[in-house]
Order: C-alpha cells, then structure tokens, then sequence
C-alpha cells in the first residue's frame, strides 16, 4: 500500500466506505464482547483472581 | 483450592472448580496473544501485501471475512461436540463450554454475513443474494441464536444444556453444507482459494490471512475461556444460595 496522503487511505480507490466500514463492524464488536465478558468476569467474581 | 499446583494441566479443564482457576491464569495470555497475531496480520495483510489487481483495495475485507467464516464453522462443530459430550456423560464442564461458545459463535456468523455484503456491494454490485452459501450461512445464525435462545429458556442447567445439545446434533448437518455449496451448487459466492490441493493466493496475502486467523483464533479461547469461567462461578453461586 502507498497511500500518499490520509485522504487516499480513507478513499481507498473509491471502496473505503465499504473496507472501513467492515473493520469497524468487527474489531468493534469483538472489543465490545471482550468488554462484555470482563464485565460478567467482575461480577462472577468480585474480590478479583479467585482460585 | 488454593493447593493446585501451579503448572497448569490440560486434565484441570474437565473440572469447573479447577478450570475457573486454569482460565484466570491462562486469559493474559491469550489476550496478549490475540492482540500481538491481530497486530501481526493487519500489518502483514495493509503494509506488505499489495493491492489486488481484480479488486483493487476492497479485497482487503478478505483479511476478516474470512478467519470469521471459518470461526463460525468451527465453533459449531466444537460448539455441538461439546454439548452432546455434556448431554452423554452428564459431564456439566462439557456443557458449559459449549453455552459459552454459543455466543462467539453467533458474533462470528453474524460478522461473517456483515463483512461479507460490505464486500458484495462494490464486488458483485449486490448485499446479498439467496444463493447455497449465503443461505446455509444464514441458517448457521439461526442455528446458534435457536441454540442460546432454547438453554436460556430452560431454568434447570442440566435440562436446558441436553435441549441444547438436540438441536446443536441436528443442526450440524448444515456445516459441510455450507463448506461445499460453492462446488455443489452454481453460486455468486466465489469457491475456495485455500484447499488441501494448494492455494491460489499470493504469499504476502496468505500470511496476512493465517496471522488473522490465529489472531482470531486466539480471541476466541480467550473470550469463550473469559465467559465459561464466569459460568462456573455464577453456577457454583446460585448452588451455594438456593432460592
């Protein structure tokens, strides 16, 4: 990739709408869920690491 | 239990007192792992890899889409494994593993349709099409959310995850459906790239893509180990004060 300047990256040749918009979808839903998951963690266990 | 020896033994997970004290220890790790193959991926798949000479720069969506598809397969099957070993065995680790992957499962089909119609869009000039593979993958989302609707419902754990297991059995019959649709049927969607006959990617473009898929795969251990230990932790809770 030699995008020459932030605005080619975001254009990407005209498909930037659909590649940026597919990786926001997913590393945001997959950050979301990770939050998610640690959240139910805390609440399962409170005091922290248990054993 | 706080006697365990600290060298973590794969035999610890059969047991949910001694898992939920494998995955605490084990979670840094695998996130450490998720966030290093991701980073790895995205740079291999954006900084080296060239552009496709067909596609141009949206063939990038590939880098997602497919590790996506191939957790969503994956995950059923392991998913189904899992929920008839609990339902067979009365094995409730087993169980909870496969409640716990149900969620990720779900998340990775639906993230495989979504990444998919964006890259339909300016590809085939359409979001979607009901042809074999979009449709079998469509049905692998009702699948997981009919799988998490039915054991959510049910109160009981051990009546709620053999309902569950029922459906998982019946519902694998989709999965080789959906691997094979593009070579059974005539469909929009393109056939396989990756087969064990060999690969008709470009090296660059293949590295991205395994990093991505380990970096995915990573996730999800970590994510399902994450929500499989708060399982065990609320069960062991709700046992300790009956209502």
């Amino acid at each position: 990739m030699n995008s020459a300047s932030l605005s080619d990256l975001l254009h990407l040749g005209g498909h930037g709408l659909y590649v940026w918009s597919a990786y926001a979808a997913t590393l945001g839903a997959m950050a979301l869920e990770a939050l998610l998951v640690r959240r139910r963690l805390r609440r399962a266990a409170p005091t922290g690491p248990a054993r | 239990v706080s006697a365990l020896p600290r060298s973590a033994s794969w035999l610890q997970l059969a047991s949910p007192a001694r898992f939920a004290g494998f995955a605490a220890r084990a979670l840094p790790w695998l996130w450490a792992a998720t966030l290093l193959l991701l980073a790895a991926g995205l740079y291999v798949g954006w900084v080296i890899a060239p552009t496709d000479a067909v596609q141009r720069e949206s063939y990038r969506i590939l880098y997602i889409h497919v590790p996506a598809a191939w957790m969503a397969m994956l995950i059923y099957v392991v998913m189904a494994f899992w929920a008839v070993w609990g339902w067979m065995l009365n094995a409730r680790m087993a169980s909870i593993y496969a409640r716990a992957l149900a969620p990720t499962g779900a998340l990775m089909t639906l993230l495989s349709l979504v990444t998919g119609s964006l890259w339909g869009l300016p590809t085939w000039g359409t979001w979607w099409v009901w042809d074999a593979r979009l449709t079998t993958q469509f049905i692998l989302l009702l699948l997981f959310l009919g799988y998490i609707g039915l054991t959510a419902s049910i109160d009981d754990f051990r009546r709620g995850s053999n309902a569950g297991a029922l459906l998982a059995l019946v519902g694998v019959v989709n999965v080789p459906l959906i691997y094979f649709s593009v070579r059974w049927w005539n469909t929009l969607h393109q056939g396989a790239s990756i087969t064990t006959q060999g690969t008709s990617i470009a090296t660059p473009m293949l590295a991205g893509l395994l990093l991505m898929t380990l970096g995915f795969w990573a996730y999800v251990f970590a994510v399902v180990f994450g929500r499989a230990r708060a399982m065990v932790l609320e069960l062991a809770r709700e046992e300790d004060t009956p209502a």
